[in-house]
């Protein structure tokens, strides 16, 4: 099993830092059954804090890499507290700024983590947006090795973040025009609500919203996943080489 | 009321140009970055920015306007070609997509100047009162320079936050280190939280440098954190006897939070304090620097055939100009690389391969046959720019059969690891990609190329090999000063070789580019030739008399006082190129006839085109092609792609996504360039393979830097080529431990001040392999060695000499050859 681990993580308006997905490896060669979670009722997640899966059924998803499984799963049954203790770092102890900038931060507890954050324009949020990041966590103690990965792929690392995020900033965006037909009726809106919004209108009109709502693609997560695979692929493919 | 004045007011400056189809982001104009919507009026703002940053990533990114490291300025584009693999070699280049995210790119960070040596030292100690105003103490504040300086300019108090962040956190006692950017301000901050007995007592080192350096910081992380222990431990002694003393004295009791804050670091430890700033000054932020400044060498893929075809031209360039067909250097050479400095370089991160010589264009021609010796070679694709189109796709695969024509029982005694993976790689490779559509505007596709590096620059001529040695200008020379000129006789000798440009004579400086004064010449719109002509000839101060020169050439080059031991030796600027447009013929040259005679020589490396930046190789288009193909994002439905897999009692069911990613994506070529370089004003010892000035300052440099490798480990090797007197020394340094005193458990570099030195003598071992013109007493491997590599160099130019020979055919072979030399194994 690699120490490599990638996770979208977000600050929900209701329950604080959460994770979204994780995506895990597993011994080459095996099915990664470990990683794989139970049925799970969706209920006890919020909206906004939901992995939404295109079929109903299904709980994780996979796919095999040079034999190399990797999953991705709305928790990690093995790092459940190690992620929770990250993204709890990531959100509310450090200053986190959403700039598209790489923050990264190491101990022993955490290992290297490398954290990417990005918001996204949402009316229906506490103060308009919503929160989100992509964080990277190399699981190790061994610092000088994890910064050696990070400083062999770092373009890689970074611009292969970045280019997702770009996607769903993207989508998210024709999203938003494409709801409220022209540009200039669309700013309308945007000041009106945003006017009303943080000042006069009560909390209740906020609601949470999916990352597949947002972006009105029902196959964001199938995307991220495998993205976040083949990132996985090669940082660890690269590492493996003498 | 607000609220519609405020529309009014973005709809006049907002609406008036925008159409139906404009972009979102002309709407909102500049706006750099999200800011909170505290007030009403700025919420649209901050949508608009929000929506603003994904409206920009659309756009191709044309912005490569960053500056490359001044000591690029004196390298021929081709020379550049053959070295780094593009013309274009930026300090930094930024992301793409972030650059128009308002990241990295902007002018401002990839301009270098004084600033980028400043830095700030913080030290801040957590008083552990959350409530109050003063949590946080300031214990030690320095900046490096006084000028305005937007690191000054940051208050402590805005740092702090990105330092410590929320005071309300989890209470581990982990020390912790953190490296992040402070929004709008160039900034990144290197943080290392520890605590000191006391869980309030946090205390926080952090490092302001410059964002140009972020890149480079995970690389040279060892001697960053070795920095940070340094102070670490400072601070904890400053503690520790601080508490030690309130012991004494009664003061203290179990309660008491010992505080840095109570101690005056600056008056009572200003040794110390000197130290830390010191070590920052002269060890970690000038490794930075070299990080991220000095630009590494390409390896070209070893399938890749025009850049094989270009090595083995200048190997016999070299044979043929510098060492003449007895002397025996190159091949002596060659052959100690492959057979042993390979692997050392490999293994032993601090051995070092170092050419010394007072010429920088010459030296720079031995490290690129050098380099081509060494691993790790980049195995990606290479792209080239359409104009070279040519069938030679199939080429290779077509002479499979034919592949032992030249059949030497010599070249046969190489082990060729991998001639069967070769083949099917070069067809592979062959394959170049061809559909580059982003052909940077920088390009310019005609065959006498011109460097357009900037709009207002006017063009010069750079179709040829040639390039300034020494530079007249006030600010290259800076750059650029070889050792050899602080002697008189040889000083004399740069002098008449530089001199005399009269193109065409053997020596004479004749492809020069011209210097800044030059470039104000009048009439620069004239036909390349003529104005070349008139820029040499009005030139400059120099008073020009090229009779006397050649005269002075030929004293220097017999007189016995030159400095030179051999009149072979003599280092001209430049050799004459085969072939190549605007230089002379090879069969003009009367003192050398042409070893290899009949190469139409075209140099193949042109059209190169490597987006990279001084230290790693851009991973743009591959991750834009990954994209493309893994996440396939103009397709709706991917229902296609992936299928259901029925869980089990333990697990739901799963979705099972296809992934079908080819090898070329499978397998990232790399991305961190190799620590090698060109040649260097003054050594450096981060570089495993560079040139530097010869001379004893270079020398004593070179054992300085191994006696400090040898603080970490117990042995290094240095192989030190000299140009000048054309000797190679292998010089082995090894410390041997005389008795075990003191705790020395952390052998750190940095600790020798802290932390008593254990006791050891160094033995230095020098083996002169070829000294004064003669090879030294050889291992028989070595000697079997130099065989193969004289033999396969003889072959490759036989391959070059015979007019008959297929391309294709030539194509093969001089790959086999190639790869035989780079594979080649001792135990064989």
């Amino acid at each position: 099993m690699s120490s490599t681990v990638i996770s979208l993580a977000h600050f929900c308006d209701k329950h604080g830092p959460r994770i979204i997905s994780v995506t895990q490896s597993a011994e080459k060669g095996t099915l990664g059954e470990e990683l794989l979670v139970p049925d799970y009722p969706t209920e006890s997640y919020c909206e906004s804090c939901l992995l939404q899966f295109p079929e109903e059924s299904t709980r994780s998803m996979r796919c095999f890499i040079e034999d190399v499984p990797f999953i991705t799963t709305q928790y990690s049954s093995i790092r459940y507290q190690l992620l929770n203790s990250i993204i709890k770092r990531a959100f509310s102890e450090e200053t986190m700024i959403y700039d598209n900038m790489p923050f990264i931060f190491f101990d022993d507890l955490r290992g290297l983590n490398l954290v990417i954050g990005f918001k996204l324009y949402d009316e229906n949020a506490r103060g308009n947006e919503r929160r989100y990041c992509f964080i990277l966590t190399v699981d190790s103690r061994s610092h000088d090795d994890s910064m050696k990965m990070l400083s062999e792929h770092w373009n890689f690392i970074i611009g292969g973040f970045d280019k997702m995020i770009a996607y769903i900033k993207n989508i998210h965006k024709s999203e938003f025009l494409g709801k409220n037909k022209t540009v200039e009726n669309n700013l309308e809106t945007l000041n009106n609500n945003a006017f009303i919004g943080s000042y006069l209108r009560a909390n209740k009109s906020k609601f949470g919203r999916n990352l597949v709502s947002l972006t009105d693609d029902k196959f964001l997560f199938v995307r991220i996943h495998k993205w976040n695979s083949f990132l996985l692929h090669t940082v660890m493919n690269e590492n493996k080489l003498p | 009321m607000l609220g519609n004045l405020l529309r009014n007011k973005t709809s006049s400056s907002g609406f008036e140009k925008s159409s139906e189809h404009s972009d979102f982001s002309s709407v909102v104009p500049n706006v750099p970055v999200y800011c909170k919507a505290a007030s009403t009026g700025t919420t649209k703002t901050a949508a608009g920015a929000l929506l603003d940053t994904a409206v920009n990533v659309e756009k191709p990114s044309e912005m490569l306007s960053t500056t490359s490291p001044p000591i690029l300025d004196h390298i021929s584009d081709d020379l550049k070609l053959k070295l780094f693999g593009s013309r274009d070699i930026p300090y930094s280049r930024p992301i793409d997509t972030l650059q128009n995210n308002g990241g990295l790119g902007t002018d401002k960070i990839t301009s270098i100047n004084e600033k980028t040596y400043a830095f700030r030292i913080l030290i801040i100690e957590e008083a552990g009162q959350m409530a109050c105003r003063n949590n946080y103490r300031d214990i030690f504040d320095y900046t490096t320079s006084k000028i305005s300086n937007s690191m000054e300019q940051i208050r402590p108090s805005e740092l702090k936050e990105y330092i410590f962040g929320s005071p309300v956190r989890s209470s581990d006692l982990t020390q912790c280190d953190k490296i992040r950017t402070i929004p709008n301000s160039d900034l990144v901050l290197i943080t290392r939280i520890f605590y000191y007995t006391h869980q309030y007592n946090r205390i926080a080192i952090s490092l302001c440098i410059p964002r140009i350096l972020l890149p480079v910081v995970a690389e040279s992380w060892s001697s960053i954190s070795s920095w940070l222990t340094q102070t670490q431990k400072m601070l904890i002694g400053f503690l520790t006897k601080n508490r030690i003393m309130q012991e004494n004295t009664g003061n203290y009791s179990n309660n008491s939070v010992i505080k840095l804050s109570n101690i005056d670091i600056r008056t009572h430890y200003p040794k110390e304090i000197e130290i830390m700033v010191q070590t920052l000054q002269k060890r970690v932020i000038p490794g930075l620097r070299s990080m991220s400044e000095i630009p590494r060498l390409f390896l070209y893929p070893e399938t890749f055939k025009e850049f094989v075809h270009v090595w083995f031209k200048s190997i016999f360039n070299w044979i043929e100009i510098k060492d003449g067909p007895k002397l025996g250097f190159l091949p002596l050479l060659m052959a100690i690389i492959i057979s042993d400095y390979r692997h050392t370089i490999r293994e032993l991160k601090t051995s070092k391969i170092v050419i010394l010589s007072g010429n920088m264009v010459v030296a720079n021609k031995l490290l690129f046959i050098l380099s081509a010796l060494l691993e790790p070679k980049y195995k990606g694709q290479i792209t080239i720019r359409r104009e070279n189109i040519r069938s030679d796709s199939s080429a290779v695969s077509r002479n499979k059969s034919n592949n032992n024509f030249v059949d030497k029982p010599e070249t046969e005694l190489s082990t060729l690891t991998s001639t069967d993976n070769l083949l099917s790689r070069t067809e592979n490779n062959s394959n170049h990609n061809y559909n580059n559509s982003n052909v940077s505007s920088n390009s310019i596709g005609s065959p006498n190329f011109h460097s357009l590096r900037k709009g207002w620059q006017i063009p010069n001529r750079r179709n040829s090999n040639t390039s300034v040695s020494v530079s007249s200008s006030e600010s290259l020379a800076e750059v650029i000063q070889p050792s050899s000129f602080k002697s008189g006789s040889s000083s004399l000798h740069y002098l008449s070789s530089s001199i005399s440009s009269q193109p065409g004579s053997y020596g004479s400086w004749f492809n020069k580019r011209p210097t800044i004064s030059q470039f104000f010449q009048p009439s620069p719109s004239l036909k390349h030739n003529e104005s070349w002509e008139r820029l040499q000839t009005t030139a400059g101060n120099m008073q020009r008399t090229s009779s006397s020169s050649s005269l002075q050439q030929a004293t220097s080059r017999l007189s016995l006082t030159t400095p030179q031991q051999s009149p072979s030796i003599s280092e001209y600027d430049e050799y004459p190129w085969m072939g190549t447009p605007g230089s002379p013929n090879v069969g003009d040259v009367s003192h050398a006839p042409p070893l290899v005679k009949n190469i139409s020589y075209k140099f193949p490396l042109k059209n190169v085109e490597l987006k990279r930046d001084c230290q790693r190789i851009s991973q743009d288009d591959l991750l834009d092609e990954a994209f493309e193909r893994i996440c396939q994002p103009s397709l709706a439905d991917l229902n296609s792609t992936y299928e259901i897999f029925p869980g089990n009692s333990s697990y739901a069911d799963i979705l099972t996504t296809d992934s079908d990613i080819d090898d070329g994506l499978m397998n990232k070529p790399l991305e961190l360039l190799p620590k090698y370089t060109m040649y260097l004003t003054h050594f450096n010892n981060f570089f495993q393979l560079q040139a530097c000035p010869a001379g004893q300052e270079s020398e004593s440099r070179i054992t300085n830097s191994m006696k400090i490798d040898l603080l970490k480990a117990d042995y290094t090797r240095s192989l030190l080529v000299s140009l000048r007197s054309r000797d190679i020394r292998d010089v082995a340094l090894k410390r041997e431990f005389t008795g075990n005193n003191n705790n020395n458990s952390n052998q750190n570099i940095y600790d020798e001040n802290f932390v008593g030195k254990r006791k050891y003598v160094l033995k230095q071992k020098t083996r002169k392999i070829f000294s004064c013109g003669k090879i030294g007493k050889l291992s028989t491997s070595l000697e079997s060695c130099v065989n193969f590599v004289e033999n396969s160099i003889k072959s490759a130019m036989m391959l070059y000499d015979d007019n008959g020979i297929d391309s294709e055919l030539r194509d093969s072979e001089a790959l086999r050859i190639f790869s035989s030399l780079v594979h080649y194994c001792n135990a064989g």
